[in-house]
């Protein structure tokens, strides 16, 4: 038997060491990481924050509707999100279909507002070197930003293209949406904390 | 794979979280215009996100029901964070800085070069 014909093991059935199938085991690994970078940005802020004798409040810089706007957005496509599974795990490819495409269109709305945002503060001049403040708003912020269009093409890859392994192994697509939906639950449960630290404080 | 009325449960409970979280984030986004005063505005605040984090990450990320092996490797994750918290602050604060707040430019615009070479001077 050659390379190409032997099976990845563990890709549907939990490992009995683990008791987790090889893909979640290893997201939480990769979440882990990315809590300690979004861990070390806040540190920042908060070390930045103390340290100045007159740091803004968010919202004299910052659109607090905007923000919460885009943090309801976002957790309507968390709610999609596990829609979509939930569908797959009751065998309806046709929601499924319809909830990972409103994920990815919410998605699409909180990119293009965030676009905006910063279209608006690049006309006021108000750039990362303008101040501490718009410096670590940005950085946060931006970071954050690429998260979600990661999980975006993630997403449009299973809605799409990918979303043929239903039809040839239906259980493996579905840990795979889940995975995804992981990752996305991750990138909202960060924003939740952007939008206070950043915009109401 | 699951019953699905298991299924249709769970998914009962993720729109009532999901109701709960808009619920809260407009409360948050509320409380800011009631202007409390700085220390009240910043502990409601975070005590909301942290709520809402929590019914996120419980729910949404499944960790009220997850396997132990999870568990540990966030314990983990949050050791090493919560380093990252307070090794800076110790440096800064703690010994010999003694609380003091240290120049920082905050709003102020970043100094021009030459502002920033007759600074250096000084020192």
């Amino acid at each position: 038997m050659s390379i190409a014909d032997q099976e990845i093991p563990y890709t549907v059935a939990p490992r009995p060491d683990t008791g987790l199938f090889n893909a979640k085991l290893g997201i939480w690994l990769f979440l882990a990481s990315e809590i300690m970078l979004f861990g070390g940005l806040f540190s920042s802020y908060i070390l930045l924050r103390i340290g100045s004798p007159d740091w803004p409040v968010g919202s004299s810089l910052l659109s607090v509707p905007t923000g919460a706007c885009n943090t309801l957005i976002l957790i309507t496509s968390s709610v999609t999100m596990l829609l979509a599974w939930a569908s797959l795990r009751m065998n309806n490819f046709s929601r499924f279909r319809l909830y990972m495409g409103i994920t990815i269109l919410c998605s699409l709305v909180f990119l293009s507002i965030k676009g905006c945002e910063y279209a608006g503060k690049f006309h006021h001049h108000h750039f990362p070197k303008t101040s501490t403040f718009l410096a670590i708003y940005f950085t946060m912020t931006g970071i954050h930003a690429l998260h979600i269009i990661g999980g975006l093409i993630v997403n449009a890859y299973l809605w799409l293209p990918g979303s043929k392994m239903w039809k040839t192994d239906p259980e493996r697509f579905t840990n795979r949406v889940e995975i995804a939906g992981i990752y996305w639950h991750f990138v909202d449960l960060v924003w939740l904390f952007l939008f206070s630290v950043l915009y109401l404080l | 794979m699951p019953d699905v009325q298991d299924i249709q449960k769970e998914v009962r409970k993720y729109l009532f979280v999901f109701a709960a979280l808009l619920c809260l984030t407009l409360v948050n986004a509320a409380a800011h215009y009631l202007h409390l005063g700085t220390t009240k505005t910043i502990v409601l605040t975070l005590f909301i996100a942290v709520i809402q984090a929590s019914l996120a990450a419980g729910f949404f990320l499944h960790l009220f029901s997850e396997k132990k092996l999870i568990y540990g490797i966030l314990a983990l994750t949050v050791f090493l964070v919560v380093m990252t918290f307070t090794i800076p602050f110790d440096e800064r604060y703690g010994g010999k800085q003694g609380g003091k707040h240290l120049e920082g430019p905050g709003t102020q615009m970043i100094m021009p070069d030459e502002a920033r070479e007759e600074t250096s001077d000084v020192h």
